[in-house]
């Protein structure tokens, strides 16, 4: 089963929101077993490693700032065993997603769903962009954008 | 589900939902924004003005009150409703005032690029998002067309660039001032119309933050009521 | 009444309701930090910006719709609805709870509506978001010679179930050049 890493970093590379799931796909069948269903499963020394892997692929996400035109960059970078995908908005703001595939997980990871679930967490940011007491590069802690994230993630990831 | 989305529906919105606002597109009357921005310099000169008066600062209000015809909207001498009083106040070219128009611009512009452009790619047909933004000569066309396009329904009439970071951008019948008019005659009109022109330069700096460039953003009238737009950028283009 | 509404909005210049949302949004946003957070003080700012622009929208409304003097104040509420909502905003709030001597009564917002759509405000229960409406109102109003008290008593904002104004006349004033006007 994957875990996955997400987080949303600012124009100032400053982090505006966090979150750490796994997979839901499978999760019925998993329901018997000791883990909880969409709890990440990453060991312990990986979990603190999670925000400096994730800002450690800002500089190739701000080269393709400035010489792409894609905003979905793809994967990007691997680390210990981790994959990071990209996504970048119009306003310059990075979405991250670290994700272990080594778990001994016959599950491939989809390289589609994955570009999906950016685009519809790419809708949900402009939403919340669109509150007037939002600014740009605070951090994200409206509940209702927790709670619609968490849904796109359970239906793609 | 979105791969099998025909064109112009590849969005994702589930069905069992109500249609999604940001793939409607829904209207106000254009009036509504003119009343609503007529009143930003006024409003911003009210706000210095009971920000520098630290006596009535003090006793801020408590409750709050109602407007009525008699009452005036603030110290200002006869700032009374429906009355222009208040922009002949000398504050009208303080410092302080200016940057109060221009951030209300500036935090619009840095939200407007992300909204706009996400609308414009979904509007597109595309289904999803289409291409980023990069070269700064197509964000100064993006200002000139589809901003002011939003803003005024119109767009720039001319830009010009140096090619070495400096951008001029011509409106030449800028909506904003271009119903002012004081019975003091034009120049008393171009006077008090400069410090509205902050309200737009505040939307280009803020348009131009979002897609990370810092840039300078100054406006003039030159020719009442054409307006030129001069925006000064490190970038070389 | 509402066919005519539709008539009108058909023609008039329209912009995108995002647009005017960021823009109100950015004054209202600009004001809580201009004034610390008091709010009492933003919403007088946002009712003083209303009233004045109620002051001067009645004559663009009235030239717009070529609407006629009202026989009731029941009838002007429906007006207002009808007409003044729809072709400003392009809503049509309801009309309800009119009290039995016919002058108050609440004008309920659709939601969401042009004004707080996507916004969440602080968790405060002073800030009317929504004032700049009751100034508008009441200074339209004031320019027919209608004496109203407008205000806010509920705002889904604010976790109520319904965006509610309400009105209450006070009285019905005297052809008089109202103070102010030259």
């Amino acid at each position: 089963m994957t875990s996955y890493y997400f987080s949303i970093i600012g124009t100032r590379d400053n982090p505006v929101y966090e979150f750490e799931f796994s997979s839901f796909k499978n999760s019925l069948a998993m329901s018997t077993s000791t883990s909880v269903p969409g709890k990440s499963q990453f060991s312990a020394s990986i979990k603190e490693m999670l925000p400096f892997i994730s800002n450690s692929s800002l500089d190739i996400i701000e080269d393709a700032q400035w010489t792409t035109n894609l905003f979905y960059l793809g994967k990007i970078d691997s680390f210990y065993g981790l994959l990071v995908n990209a996504f970048i908005t119009q306003g310059n703001i990075k979405f991250v997603l670290c994700y272990d595939v080594s778990n001994g997980t016959t599950q491939k990871y989809d390289d589609s769903s994955i570009k999906q679930f950016f685009i519809e967490a790419n809708d949900l940011y402009v939403k919340c962009l669109l509150n007037p007491f939002y600014s740009v590069n605070d951090a994200i802690v409206s509940p209702d954008f927790d709670l619609r994230l968490k849904l796109i993630a359970k239906k793609y990831l | 589900m979105s791969s099998t989305a025909g064109p112009g529906s590849g969005t994702t919105s589930s069905s069992e939902e109500a249609p999604d606002i940001l793939d409607t597109q829904s209207y106000v009357n254009a009036a509504s924004l003119q009343f609503l921005l007529q009143e930003l310099v006024p409003t911003s000169i009210r706000v210095s003005h009971k920000l520098a008066d630290t006596n009535t600062l003090l006793s801020l209000a408590d409750k709050d009150e109602t407007s009525t015809i008699d009452k005036p909207l603030s110290s200002i001498p006869n700032d009374l409703p429906g009355t222009v009083n208040v922009l002949d106040l000398a504050a009208l070219d303080q410092d302080d005032v200016s940057l109060r128009v221009e951030a209300y611009g500036y935090t619009l512009g840095l939200k407007l690029a992300e909204l706009l452009l996400y609308k414009n790619t979904r509007f597109a047909g595309t289904g999803g998002p289409g291409s980023k933004i990069v070269d700064i000569l197509d964000i100064m066309k993006f200002v000139c067309r589809d901003v002011w396009k939003c803003l005024y329904n119109k767009q720039m009439d001319n830009l010009r660039t140096n090619h070495r970071g400096t951008f001029v951008l011509v409106d030449n019948n800028y909506k904003l001032i271009s119903s002012l008019s004081s019975p003091k005659g034009i120049h008393d009109t171009v006077s008090k119309a400069k410090v509205h022109l902050w309200f737009p330069c505040g939307i280009i700096r803020g348009i131009l933050k979002s897609f990370g460039v810092d840039g300078n953003v100054t406006a003039e009238i030159t020719q009442f009521p054409v307006v030129t737009f001069n925006i000064y950028t490190s970038i070389n283009n | 009444m509402s066919k005519k509404g539709d008539d009108i909005w058909k023609n008039v210049d329209k912009i995108n309701s995002e647009l005017f949302t960021l823009t109100y949004g950015s004054i209202v946003a600009q004001l809580c930090r201009d004034f610390n957070h008091n709010y009492h003080e933003v919403n007088n700012q946002l009712d003083q910006m209303g009233y004045n622009i109620g002051i001067r929208l009645i004559e663009e409304f009235l030239s717009r719709t070529g609407a006629q003097r009202c026989q009731s104040f029941k009838e002007t509420v429906e007006v207002i609805t009808k007409l003044g909502f729809r072709v400003f905003l392009n809503i049509q709030p309801a009309v309800e709870n009119w009290s039995s001597d016919g002058r108050s009564c609440s004008i309920v917002l659709p939601e969401p509506n042009p004004l707080n759509e996507f916004v969440e405000i602080p968790p405060t229960k002073d800030l009317w978001y929504c004032q700049i409406l009751c100034g508008i109102l009441r200074g339209a109003l004031q320019m027919i010679q209608l004496d109203v008290d407008v205000n806010f008593v509920k705002d889904t904002l604010k976790g109520d179930d319904k965006t509610e104004i309400r009105l209450k006349l006070n009285k019905i004033l005297k052809d008089e050049v109202p103070a102010g006007e030259d």
